[in-house]
């Protein structure tokens, strides 16, 4: 078990290392001057002196090898844009998205659900009503949904602030507006899963050991489709920390992925970097979790870990 | 074993059989899948639905049991210790479940894979008698001791992946027995079972029948299974029993063309002398898209006359045995 526990530890690693190459290669030979960036009416000797102290002339390898060096004892590297480190700057910001984050898994993983459990058992009315809610949610894009949403609690009921800052009231429309877009998918999927349980041969089981059905759907069905449902969150949440980005624009959200948009428009590749570096590692980590967690919730997988 | 509280008496009325089903019809959707089925199981005996794939005898059980898929159609009566259950809300039926034990064939399948051997089997206790928790755990232990499980209290703490494939089935019979049912309804429970555990399986089904007295319905393709256990049988072909009588007569003097053939097919496998061919019946049983007109196992009969695809003969008493066919065996008409 510890040895397939160092094995997936070794893979992350190393799809780690291989974004971390890939994106720095990217910004590198991606158009684009920093220093132009930076200051954009500078003379060409000032720009020199610039890119000479931003160490933008040394070769890829060297420029690599240094980024590299640091990221093992820890550091991000500098911020072009803003005199700070990258560590600090994203540490500023990470809780935001974290919560943003955490906030939408929660509320489309709840939504999602319901609709999935009460389309499956109701599947002439409620079924219908969800096939055409996921449909509508499927093909509207997130910032659609972000903007129709400022109008009407923002602007028309005045129920909510439209954008801007750090809170609570501030989090409840783009949590909402990240939430619709996956709670299609949840609902298709429990919804299948509910199904295909309910016409299980263990289900029928207890339908002749004389369970009662309520006990039969928390106990029997529920307990089963649990484990999927969870992955599902799971991976989702880590998906996010670097998936939010458009939204917490729209919203002004003071999460990492604005930080990472403003700082893409600005061409200070190491925010953009770290930001990138963060994601990929909440994805393998979250990886790692829910394989783990899935071990304690479903019995088979336990062996063969 | 503990009785089940809506009964005064455990074992019922002797008089009354456990299971009567009468002219049992089911459809599904347009399809017939059963046709005026009749039979009756007594208490403390074994009957035998036998017959090949298809022919219906699971769908008589699930019928029986009030287990069909919802989108199926019954007609008939079912008769669950006298009561008849055929036209009973699921509610209604629920409450009568303790006294219906029912197996079905891979456990594996049939057990929840994600709750643990105790918790399924105490759930019998929690549900119908109230028990808490740690009460039905103990009691799950002791009706697992009793369809001989080794270690039981090791044993519930187990997945059903986790155990064999015969003490997976003594844990379905465990939870078909566990609150003393008037009838068990087992269908095909030893299908996909190792030889010498399929002997095992049967040698506790009949002690069990023994000490509890509940009638058994015992759903198989297995002639030698019959042999073993059955106190009557009956034969099932296209929807319909075609045969049906206690097990020694219909042994000794089959009357139905197939059910004489499924019997060469077992003492073949008993005595015939190797590279021997092995009977087989010809000709594929009937679907139930395509219904035969007449006696359905005309075109596979090899005593078949015309009068046999025009009229389906009913079933008529011969002997000790009741036989739905135009020339019987044992009876010379030429």
């Amino acid at each position: 078990m510890t040895r397939r526990l160092m094995a997936r530890l070794g893979q992350a690693l190393l799809v780690v290392i291989f974004v971390v190459v890939l994106t720095f290669i990217l910004q590198y030979v991606l158009p684009g001057d920093p220093a132009h960036a930076l200051v954009p009416r500078a003379s060409g000797a000032v720009l020199e002196r610039l890119r000479e102290a931003l160490h933008l002339n040394d070769p890829l390898m060297v420029q690599f090898a240094r980024y590299f060096g640091g990221l093992l004892r820890g550091n991000l590297g500098q911020s072009y844009v803003q005199q700070r480190s990258v560590v600090s700057l994203i540490a500023e910001r990470l809780p935001a998205t974290l919560l943003l984050a955490f906030a939408a898994v929660v509320i489309q993983t709840l939504i999602g659900s319901a609709l999935g459990v009460a389309a499956a058992f109701r599947p002439k009315v409620v079924g219908k009503a969800v096939t055409s809610i996921d449909l509508v949610l499927f093909s509207t894009p997130s910032f659609t949904i972000g903007l129709l949403l400022i109008l009407l609690f923002g602007f028309r009921l005045h129920l909510l602030p439209v954008a801007g800052g750090f809170g609570l009231l501030q989090l409840v429309l783009p949590a909402i507006t990240v939430a619709l877009g996956g709670v299609p998918w949840y609902a298709q999927i429990v919804r299948e899963e509910t199904i295909q349980s309910l016409s299980s041969p263990y289900v029928r089981t207890a339908i002749a050991k004389g369970v009662p059905d309520r006990r039969i759907i928390r106990t029997h069905v529920l307990r089963n489709i649990f484990p999927p449902i969870l992955t599902m969150a799971g991976l989702d949440f880590a998906g996010l920390i670097s998936g939010v980005a458009i939204v917490e624009s729209i919203f002004g959200w003071p999460g990492i992925g604005q930080l990472a948009i403003s700082s893409s428009n600005s061409e200070d590749r190491p925010v953009v970097l770290g930001v990138v570096l963060i994601g990929t590692v909440a994805i393998v980590v979250f990886n790692l979790v829910v394989d783990i967690l899935q071990m304690y919730l479903d019995p088979r997988t336990r062996q063969g870990f | 074993m503990r009785p089940a509280p809506a009964l005064e008496d455990p074992r019922g009325d002797p008089r009354i059989p456990p299971l009567a089903v009468e002219d049992l019809q089911v459809w599904y959707g347009d399809l017939q899948a059963l046709s005026d089925v009749t039979f009756e199981v007594q208490p403390g005996k074994v009957l035998a639905l036998i017959g090949e794939t298809g022919s219906g005898k699971s769908t008589a059980a699930l019928a029986a049991a009030r287990l069909l898929p919802p989108k199926s159609r019954i007609e008939g009566h079912i008769f669950l210790d006298g009561v008849d259950i055929t036209t009973m809300t699921r509610e209604e039926v629920r409450v009568l479940r303790p006294r219906l034990g029912f197996v079905s064939q891979d456990a594996m399948a049939a057990l929840n894979p994600v709750l643990s051997v105790g918790t399924q089997v105490a759930e019998m206790f929690e549900v119908h008698l109230g028990s808490s928790k740690s009460e039905a755990l103990q009691q799950a232990i002791q009706i697992l001791r009793k369809v001989q499980i080794p270690d039981p209290p090791a044993v519930v703490k187990l997945y059903p992946h986790q155990l064999s494939g015969g003490m997976r089935q003594r844990v379905m019979i465990a939870i078909a027995l566990a609150l003393g049912p008037r009838l068990l309804i087992a269908d095909e429970p030893t299908t996909g079972l190792d030889v010498s555990v399929q002997a095992e399986i049967l040698r506790l089904a009949i002690a069990l029948r023994d000490e509890s007295g509940a009638g058994v319905l015992w759903i198989t393709h297995d002639m030698g299974v019959v042999a073993e256990l059955a106190d009557a049988v009956a034969v099932m072909y296209a929807g319909r029993i075609v045969e049906d009588g206690p097990a020694e007569v219909l042994f000794d003097v089959p009357r139905h063309p197939y059910t004489e053939a499924l019997l060469r097919t077992l003492y073949d496998l008993r005595t015939g002398s190797r590279g021997e061919r092995l009977y087989q019946i010809a000709g594929q049983p009937p679907s139930l898209q395509s219904p035969i007109p007449g006696c359905p196992f005309h075109p596979r009969c090899p005593r078949a006359k015309e009068l046999c695809e025009q009229m389906e003969p009913s079933l008529e008493a011969m002997g000790g045995s009741r036989a739905a066919c135009h020339f019987p065996l044992g009876t010379e008409v030429t």
